[in-house]
C-alpha cells in the first residue's frame, strides 16, 4: 500500500534527519512506530502524508507519489497530528464541512464512536477540552475509513478510561482494507493493540518485527538483586530491587510482551535482537 | 474525478472557507461601516455637500484597503503548524485551495465592497438627507471621477494590489502584510536607485539632464513620442494587467512549495 524507498529528508542543510530510510506498509495492521523524542516519529508521519517533502527518494501510496498531493490520494490518508486544530464549529458544522472530502466517511460510525468516547455531540468545539476534542478528531480520523490513518501520540491528554476506550475503537475499526500507524513514546497506551512493531533511531528503522514473533524469540522477566544473570541474556537494566531482563526464549511458548523494555532493549543492543529474532523467524 | 479541478470539491471547498472566515469578514465590516456611520453624521451636519466625496475617499479606502488586508491573510490558515496540516492535508488540489482563496478575497471583496457599500451609502444619505433636511443625492461607485482619468482607471490597480498582497500571503510564513510592505518598500528602492544610477551614467548629471532630453527629443520625433505617449501606457497597462498575472502565478507555486 505504501511504500518508501531510499527516503532522505533534513531540516537544514548538512544534517539529514532519513538517510536511504526504506519502509513499507500493508493492509490489516495496527502499526506501533517507536522512537525516541528528535528519532524523526513526526517527521515520518508528515513525509507519508505529503505535508513535507522528500529531499531524496520516494513516498508513493498504490504507486502515486505523495509529494503530488492529489486528492485521491490525499482522500486516502488521515493525519491526526499530535497538536490538533479545531475551528469554532459544532460538532454537526465540523462533521457535514470537512466529511465532505471523503466518500467513505461513515456518519453512523462517527456517532457511535463519539457515544463510545463520551463525546456530546451538541457541544461547540472551541468549548470542549483537549481530550475531547482529540478523541473527536480520532472519531472523525475513523470514521473517514481512509487506507491509511495515521496518529501522532493519539493518547496524550486522554485519560485513563479514554485510554482504553481508545484501544477498544481503534481495535475493533481495522479491518483487511485499511491500515493505522500510531507514533508514540508511551507504549504502555498501546500494549495489546500495535501489530508490528518498528523502532526508529537516528532517521533509520533500526527494528521492524511482528508482536508473535517477539513473543515466540523473546522472554521479559524480572531478576532479585543477588540472582546471578540468566542464560540467553540480551539485556538488561536495574530497577529497585534488581533488574528487568530481556532473555532469548527458549520456553516454547509465547511470552507476554514489554513494549517498554523491549524498546529499551532494541535501542541499546540492536544487533543482538534482530539477528537472534532472525534465527527464530527462520 | 479530475485530479486538478473537480466543481463539486471546489464548492465544498468555498463552503468551509465561508464558514472558517464568516465571522472575521463580517466583523471587518461592520466595524468598518460602524466607523463609517459615525463619521457620515458630521459631515452631514456640517457641509452635506461633501458626503458623496466622504463616500469616494471612504469606498476606496474599503475597496482597496480590504483587498489588501483580504488578499493579505488569504493563506493564514497556513501560518501554524496544527492549522496548515489541517489544510494542506484536506482532499483538494493545490489548484483548488489556491483558486478558493483567490476567488474569496480578489473577486467576491470586490462584489461585497461596492455592493454593500452602495447600499450602506445610499441608506445614510437618505437617512441624514431626511433627518437634517438636505436634498438627496445618491453616491454611484461608478460615476467616480478622480481628475481627468476616466472611471475605469480608478479600479485598474485593483488587482495589482491584491496580487503583490496575495503573493505575499503565499511566500511569507507569519506577519505576511508588513512582511509585504517591507518587500515593497526595499524593492521600490532599489528600483529608484537603479533608475537614478542609469541617469546618472547616460545624462552625466542630474541638472542638465530636461534640457538635454528636450534636445534629443526634438531631434529624434519618434522617441519623443515613444518617451511621452508609449512608455506610460506601457507601463500602466502592464501594471496593470501583466504584471498581477505574474504575481498569481508565483503565488501558486509559493503555495505548491509550502510544508507543514
Amino acid at each position: 500500500m505504501l511504500q518508501i524507498k531510499n527516503l532522505d529528508f533534513s531540516y537544514r542543510k548538512g544534517r539529514k534527519l532519513f538517510d536511504s530510510l526504506e519502509l513499507s506498509l500493508g493492509k490489516g495492521s495496527i502499526y506501533g512506530l517507536l522512537g525516541k523524542n528528535g528519532a524523526g516519529k513526526s517527521t515520518l508521519l508528515k513525509v507519508m502524508t505529503g505535508l513535507l517533502y522528500a529531499q531524496k527518494g520516494s513516498v508513493d501510496l498504490y504507486g502515486t507519489p505523495l509529494g503530488k498531493r492529489l486528492p485521491d490520494t490525499l482522500k486516502e490518508i488521515f493525519f491526526l497530528p499530535e497538536e490538533i486544530y479545531l475551528p469554532d464549529f459544532t460538532t454537526s458544522e465540523y462533521i457535514k464541512l470537512y466529511s465532505a472530502f471523503y466518500d467513505r466517511f461513515n456518519p453512523a460510525q462517527m456517532q457511535e464512536m463519539m457515544r463510545e468516547f463520551e463525546v456530546d455531540p451538541s457541544d461547540r468545539l472551541k468549548h470542549m477540552s483537549y481530550g475531547q476534542k482529540k478523541k473527536f478528531v480520532i472519531a472523525f480520523g475513523l470514521a473517514t475509513n481512509c487506507s491509511l490513518i495515521l496518529m501522532d501520540e493519539p493518547t496524550n491528554g486522554l485519560d485513563i478510561p479514554s485510554k482504553s476506550k481508545f484501544r477498544k475503537v481503534v481495535a475493533s475499526m481495522i479491518d483487511e482494507n485499511r491500515s493505522i500507524m500510531i507514533s508514540t513514546h508511551q507504549v504502555r497506551d498501546l500494549e495489546n493493540l500495535i501489530d508490528p512493531v518498528i523502532i526508529i533511531e537516528q532517521g533509520k528503522i533500526i527494528f521492524r518485527q511482528p508482536v508473535d514473533v517477539i513473543a515466540e524469540g523473546l522472554s521479559f522477566h524480572q531478576t532479585g538483586r543477588d540472582e546471578s544473570a540468566p542464560a540467553g541474556l540480551l539485556y538488561s537494566e536495574e530497577m529497585f530491587g534488581g533488574s528487568r531482563v530481556v532473555t532469548r526464549n527458549t520456553s516454547g511458548e509465547a511470552s507476554q510482551v514489554d513494549f517498554e523494555l523491549l524498546f529499551n532493549a532494541v535501542l541499546s543492543n540492536t544487533r543482538g535482537i534482530n539477528e537472534h529474532l532472525k534465527t527464530v523467524q527462520s | 474525478m479530475n485530479q486538478t479541478f473537480d466543481i463539486r470539491r471546489s464548492f465544498d471547498l468555498l463552503k468551509l472557507n465561508l464558514h472558517l472566515n464568516r465571522k472575521s469578514f463580517f466583523l471587518t465590516l461592520l466595524g468598518f461601516f460602524g466607523f463609517v456611520f459615525i463619521t457620515s453624521f458630521f459631515v452631514a451636519n456640517n457641509v452635506p455637500m461633501l458626503l458623496n466625496r466622504m463616500h469616494t475617499i471612504f469606498y476606496f479606502i474599503l475597496l482597496y484597503g480590504g483587498a489588501a488586508l483580504m488578499g493579505g491573510s488569504a493563506f493564514r490558515i497556513l501560518n501554524r503548524p496544527d492549522k496548515s496540516i489541517a489544510y494542506l492535508s484536506l482532499p483538494a488540489s493545490t489548484f483548488e485551495k489556491y483558486l478558493i482563496p483567490w476567488l474569496f478575497t480578489g473577486i467576491v471583496w470586490a462584489i461585497v465592497s461596492m455592493v454593500s457599500y452602495m447600499a450602506f451609502a445610499l441608506m445614510i444619505n437618505g437617512l441624514w438627507s431626511g433627518v437634517m433636511q438636505f436634498p438627496f443625492t445618491a453616491f454611484n461607485p461608478f460615476e467616480i471621477c478622480i481628475g481627468r482619468s476616466p472611471v475605469y482607471e480608478a479600479y485598474m490597480p485593483y488587482f495589482l494590489v491584491h496580487s503583490i498582497f496575495f503573493l505575499g500571503a503565499a511566500a511569507f510564513r507569519k506577519n505576511a502584510i508588513p512582511k509585504t510592505l517591507l518587500t515593497g518598500f526595499i524593492l521600490q528602492s532599489g528600483f529608484t536607485f537603479l533608475n537614478l544610477m542609469m541617469m546618472l551614467i547616460l545624462f552625466g548629471n542630474f541638472t542638465g539632464m530636461d534640457q538635454q532630453m528636450k534636445l534629443i527629443e526634438a531631434d529624434q520625433q519618434n522617441l519623443a513620442y515613444f518617451f511621452r505617449e508609449v512608455l506610460p501606457q506601457l507601463i500602466k497597462y502592464s501594471f496593470a494587467y501583466v504584471i498581477p498575472v505574474i504575481f498569481y502565478v508565483a503565488a501558486f507555486f509559493k503555495l505548491k512549495e509550502r510544508e507543514a
